[in-house]
C-alpha cells in the first residue's frame, strides 16, 4: 500500500463543550465550581471535572450519576446553545484561520500549511490559538473568569499532527496536560503516536460502532498498533471495506479514504433570496429545499458527503463561511442542522449581520460511496418496512394512535381473545431500543397447546364480532333451546332464528361449556356451540354461545 | 423567492423517480394452492400471480377467508398489509393461515367518522397515504360503498401507480360504487367436515374458486381447503390421496 503523507492539520479541543457552552448561556444558574453534567437520552454525555472527580463518568444512567453525586446539577440537552456558544470561538480564530472546518461545536479543524509559516512554525501556531480561542470566549464570559470557565469545560486542547486521527488525539491529550502536543511529521513519527492508545478511541475520533471496538478486543487487536501491524490484506478479508479504512485509522497514513471521490467541480446548490430573510425561521425552511435536494442527489448515486462548505451573505455584503464535516457521512437532516447551527450562531451572535440574508449556498467537498447503510439480509429493516413505518404514521396523524393497531399473541379461550390489538404507535421497534410494549407474534406450538385447555380447535374462525349478535336457537318442536348447569343441552339445536329470518340447521356441535374467571368481575360462565346452516349459496358455520340463557353469535366462519 | 441553480446540476436530479420496471417486478406472489387458478403449475413456493397495481374483488360465503389467503403470500415475502374497516378480520384464523401479522396494521374505518363535512377528504388522505406505503390493502364492502365514484377511480390510479394491490371484501353495492375489479375471485362454500348432529367439531371445508373478471378471457375453477383441519390453506387434489383413509385426530375440547 502506498503511503499517502496526509494533510498537516491542527485540531482545538475542548472535552466537555456542553458545559462550557450552558455556563456561558446560562451564568447565574450554572457556575463553573458546581459539579455538573448534561444528559442526553437518561445517559450522561459529558461533565465537569468537578462532577468527575466525584465519580461522575459520560455513558452513566441518570440514577447511577446522581448515586454517585447527590449535589449533580443536571443541565438540559442543546446542540443549538452548544452550536451558539461555540461561534465567537470559531469567528476569534477566523481572524488567523480562513477556512475552518468545524466538525462539532466543541472541535475544529484546520490545514496548518499557510498559518504554520505565517506565524512561525508549529507550536507558535499551537500558542497563538490557544490565545485565540481563549480571547473569542473571554467576549462571551460576562465577567466570569475565563480560565474557570475554560476549566470547567475539561480545558483547551491543541494538537498539531499528520492526519485528522492523529492531530484529534493529539488535541485531546493536550487539554489534559494543558499544554499543546505538536507530534513531528513524517509516517513513522506519527505511527509511532498513534500506536499505544486503546482502540476504543475509535469511536470517539473515527465514530466506528462499539461493536466492532468490542470484536477487535475480543480478538486480542486491543491497541491502534496492533491494527497497524496486520497486513491490509487479512483486515479486508475479516471485515471487508471497514478493515481498510481501520488500517488507515490505525496507522494513520491517511483518514480520507481512498474512495472519496473529488466531487464535480461545478457541484453547488444555492439559492438566492430577493426579499433579504433576518428570521432564522425562515432560513432554515429555505434551507431546507437545500438540503433536501443535495441529499437526495447524493441518495440517487449511492453516495454521503462528509465535509461541506455553507456559506452564506447578507444585504451588506456580509459573509459567514465554515466548512463542516462529519465522518459517518451526511443526510440531509444532518447537513440541515449544520447550517442551522452555522445560521444561529451568525444571527443571534455576537457581530451580526447588518441586512437580511441573501444568498445561502452550498458546496459539498468530500464525497465518498455510501457503505454505511447495507440493508440487513436476514431480518433489518427493509426498504418496505421504511415506506410502511412512514405512511402509518401519517395515517396516525389523520386518524388518531387509537385507530392503527396491529396484532399480538396473548392467549385465551374465546376466538375474541386470542390476539390483543395494540396501538401501532405504542409497539417498540427494535431500533428505538425497545422502548414500548413488544409485540407477540406466535406462541410456541407446545405453548398454545397446552396453556389454554378448553380453547376451540383449529381451525378459528374468520370474523369474529367483537359485540356478539343476539339470535334464537329452536329445536324441531319450536322451543327455545337451554343448556343446564350441568352442561346438557334441552334438546337438538334445528333453526336459527336472527332478525326474524329462521335458518335451518344441518349439523351442529356443543355443548363446550367455559367457566372462566369466576373470582373476580370479569367471570364468564357460557356453552359454545358451533352450528352449521344450509344456504342456497352454499353452507355457512357460525360459533355461537349460550349465556344466562340467551343465544349469542360470536364469530362466523367465513 | 427565486431559486437560481448556479451549477447545472445533472439532468436525472429532476427526473421522476419511478422507472420502466421488469415484467416480473410487476407481479406479485400468491399462495400456492392458489396458483392453478392463474394457469400455473402449483410446484413453486409462492408463484408469481398477481400483477401490481390490479383490483381484487372477494366475494361469496367465504369471502374473508379467501381475502386473508390472498395476504399469505405478500406478507410472507415481505410486503406491508393494511386492513381497512374490517374490525371483525379474525386475527387468529389470519395468522393460522399463514399471513405475517408483523407486517399487517389494522385501520379503522376513516369513511365512519363523525364529521360528516370532512369525512370524505380524510378518507382520501388516510387511503392515498396507507396506498404509498403498502403493497397490499384490505377494504371492506362498506368502505367502498361509501367512497365516492370519483374518489374511488382516483385511488384505484394510485394502486396502479404506486404498485399495490386493491383486495376488497365482499359484495359491493352496484348502484352506488362504481368499482370496477380486475379479477373477481368467487369463494362458494361447499362443505364443511367433522360436524355432525350433536357431535365432532368443525375440521376442514371445500370451497370452490373461481376466478374471473374482465382482465380473464375465461371463468378458472380450483377446489381447496380453506381452511384445513391445520387452519390453513390446501389444494384438495394434492390432499386426496393423503385424506383417503387417514382419520383425522379429534383434539379434547373442554
Amino acid at each position: 500500500m502506498v503511503a499517502v503523507q496526509p494533510p498537516r492539520c491542527a485540531v482545538l479541543h475542548t472535552p466537555a463543550w456542553p458545559i462550557t457552552a450552558a455556563i456561558l448561556h446560562e451564568p447565574e444558574t450554572f457556575g463553573p465550581a458546581q459539579p455538573l453534567a448534561v444528559f442526553h437520552a437518561q445517559r450522561v454525555l459529558s461533565c465537569s471535572p468537578v462532577a468527575w472527580r466525584e465519580g461522575v463518568r459520560p455513558g452513566q444512567r441518570r440514577r447511577q450519576a446522581q448515586g454517585a453525586c447527590p449535589h449533580l446539577v443536571i443541565v438540559p440537552y442543546n446542540s443549538d446553545r452548544d452550536a451558539r456558544m461555540y461561534e465567537p470561538l470559531v469567528q476569534s480564530i477566523g481572524t488567523l484561520v480562513p477556512l475552518i472546518d468545524v466538525e462539532n461545536p466543541g472541535s475544529l479543524l484546520l490545514a496548518t500549511r499557510g498559518p504554520s509559516r505565517y506565524v512561525g512554525g508549529d507550536d507558535a501556531l499551537a500558542v497563538r490559538l490557544l490565545t485565540l480561542a481563549r480571547e473569542g470566549l473571554s467576549h462571551t464570559s460576562h465577567g466570569l473568569d475565563t480560565d474557570e470557565v475554560i476549566t470547567a469545560g475539561g480545558g483547551l486542547g491543541v494538537g498539531i499532527a499528520d492526519g485528522r486521527i492523529a492531530a484529534t488525539l493529539a488535541a485531546r491529550s493536550s487539554s489534559r496536560r494543558g499544554e499543546p502536543v505538536v507530534i513531528q511529521p513524517g509516517v513513522q513519527a506519527t505511527a509511532e503516536f498513534l500506536a499505544p492508545y486503546a482502540v476504543k478511541v475509535l469511536t470517539a475520533v473515527a465514530g466506528c460502532s462499539p461493536d466492532l471496538v468490542d470484536l477487535l478486543e475480543r480478538l486480542g487487536l486491543r491497541q491502534l498498533g496492533d491494527i497497524a501491524r496486520l497486513s491490509v490484506t487479512d483486515l479486508v478479508g475479516r471485515f471487508g471495506a471497514i478493515g481498510e479504512s481501520l488500517h488507515r485509522l490505525a496507522s494513520g497514513t491517511d483518514d480520507t479514504p481512498p474512495s472519496t471521490i473529488p466531487p464535480p467541480p461545478d457541484l453547488m446548490m444555492a439559492r438566492v433570496f430577493d426579499d433579504p430573510l433576518s428570521q432564522l425561521d425562515m432560513l432554515v425552511f429555505a434551507a431546507k429545499a437545500l438540503t433536501d435536494e443535495l441529499g437526495g442527489y447524493f441518495h440517487e448515486r449511492g453516495q454521503v458527503c462528509t465535509r461541506v462548505q455553507v456559506d452564506a451573505e447578507s444585504e451588506h455584503g456580509e459573509s459567514s463561511q465554515r466548512v463542516w464535516y462529519h465522518a459517518e457521512g451526511m443526510r440531509s437532516t444532518t447537513l440541515l442542522d449544520r447550517v442551522r447551527w452555522q445560521l444561529d450562531g451568525w444571527i443571534n451572535g455576537a457581530e451580526p449581520p447588518t441586512a437580511g440574508i441573501t444568498l445561502l449556498r452550498l458546496t459539498p467537498m468530500d464525497i465518498r460511496s455510501d457503505a454505511g447503510t447495507q440493508a440487513g439480509f436476514w431480518g433489518g429493516r427493509s426498504e418496505a418496512d421504511d415506506n410502511a413505518t412512514r405512511a402509518i404514521t401519517r395515517v396516525i396523524g389523520l386518524l388518531g394512535p387509537q385507530s392503527v393497531t396491529v396484532a399480538s399473541w396473548r392467549g385465551g379461550r374465546d376466538p375474541r381473545e386470542v390476539y390483543e390489538m395494540m396501538c401501532f404507535a405504542d409497539i417498540g421497534s427494535a431500533d428505538s431500543g425497545g422502548v414500548g410494549r413488544q409485540l407477540v407474534l406466535r406462541p410456541d406450538d407446545d405453548a398454545n397447546a397446552t396453556e389454554w385447555p378448553g380453547a376451540l380447535p383449529a381451525p378459528a374462525p374468520a370474523v369474529v364480532h367483537h359485540e356478539p349478535l343476539l339470535i334464537e336457537v329452536i329445536d324441531a318442536y319450536g322451543r327455545g333451546v337451554a343448556v343446564n348447569g350441568r352442561g346438557l343441552v334441552s334438546a337438538a339445536p334445528a333453526t336459527l332464528v336472527q332478525h326474524g329470518r329462521s335458518r335451518r340447521i344441518v349439523a351442529w356441535a356443543g355443548p363446550w361449556p367455559v367457566d372462566e374467571r369466576w373470582w373476580d368481575q370479569r367471570a364468564r360462565r357460557a356453552a359454545r356451540f358451533q352450528l352449521v346452516i344450509e344456504q342456497p349459496d352454499g353452507q355457512c358455520a357460525y360459533l355461537a354461545e349460550v349465556a344466562a340463557g340467551k343465544w349469542w353469535l360470536t364469530a362466523e366462519y367465513s | 423567492m427565486s431559486q437560481v441553480r448556479v451549477s447545472s446540476l445533472p439532468h436525472s436530479l429532476s427526473r421522476p423517480l419511478s422507472e420502466t420496471p421488469l415484467a416480473r417486478e410487476r407481479l406479485l406472489p400468491v399462495h400456492q394452492a392458489l396458483a392453478p387458478l392463474f394457469g400455473l403449475a402449483s410446484g413453486d413456493l409462492a408463484p408469481l400471480a398477481l400483477t401490481r397495481g390490479h383490483t381484487v374483488a372477494c366475494v361469496g360465503s367465504a369471502a374473508m377467508s379467501c381475502a386473508l389467503a390472498v395476504l399469505v403470500a405478500p406478507t410472507q415475502t415481505g410486503s406491508w398489509a393494511g386492513v381497512v374497516g374490517l374490525p371483525s378480520c379474525g386475527v387468529q384464523a389470519a395468522a393460522d393461515l399463514g399471513v405475517c401479522l408483523e407486517r399487517t396494521v389494522f385501520v379503522a374505518d376513516p369513511t365512519s367518522g363523525s364529521r360528516a363535512s370532512s369525512q370524505q377528504a380524510d378518507a382520501a388522505a388516510v387511503l392515498s397515504a396507507l396506498v404509498d406505503g403498502v403493497d397490499v390493502l384490505l377494504l371492506a364492502h362498506h368502505v367502498v360503498n361509501s367512497l365516492s365514484p370519483s374518489l374511488l377511480r382516483r385511488l384505484q390510479t394510485r394502486v396502479q401507480s404506486r404498485g399495490g394491490v386493491l383486495v376488497v371484501v365482499g359484495e359491493t353495492n352496484s348502484l352506488t360504487s362504481s368499482l370496477s375489479a380486475d379479477l373477481r375471485l368467487t369463494a362458494t362454500t361447499q362443505q364443511w367436515q367433522g360436524v355432525g348432529l350433536g357431535y365432532g367439531h368443525l375440521q376442514r371445508r371445500q370451497v370452490l374458486l373461481q376466478l374471473d373478471g374482465r382482465r380473464r378471457a375465461r371463468t378458472t375453477e380450483h377446489r381447496v381447503w380453506l381452511p384445513d383441519h391445520q387452519g390453513q390453506l390446501s389444494s384438495v387434489e394434492t390432499t386426496t390421496a393423503e385424506n383417503t383413509g387417514v382419520v383425522i385426530p379429534l383434539r379434547r375440547v373442554g
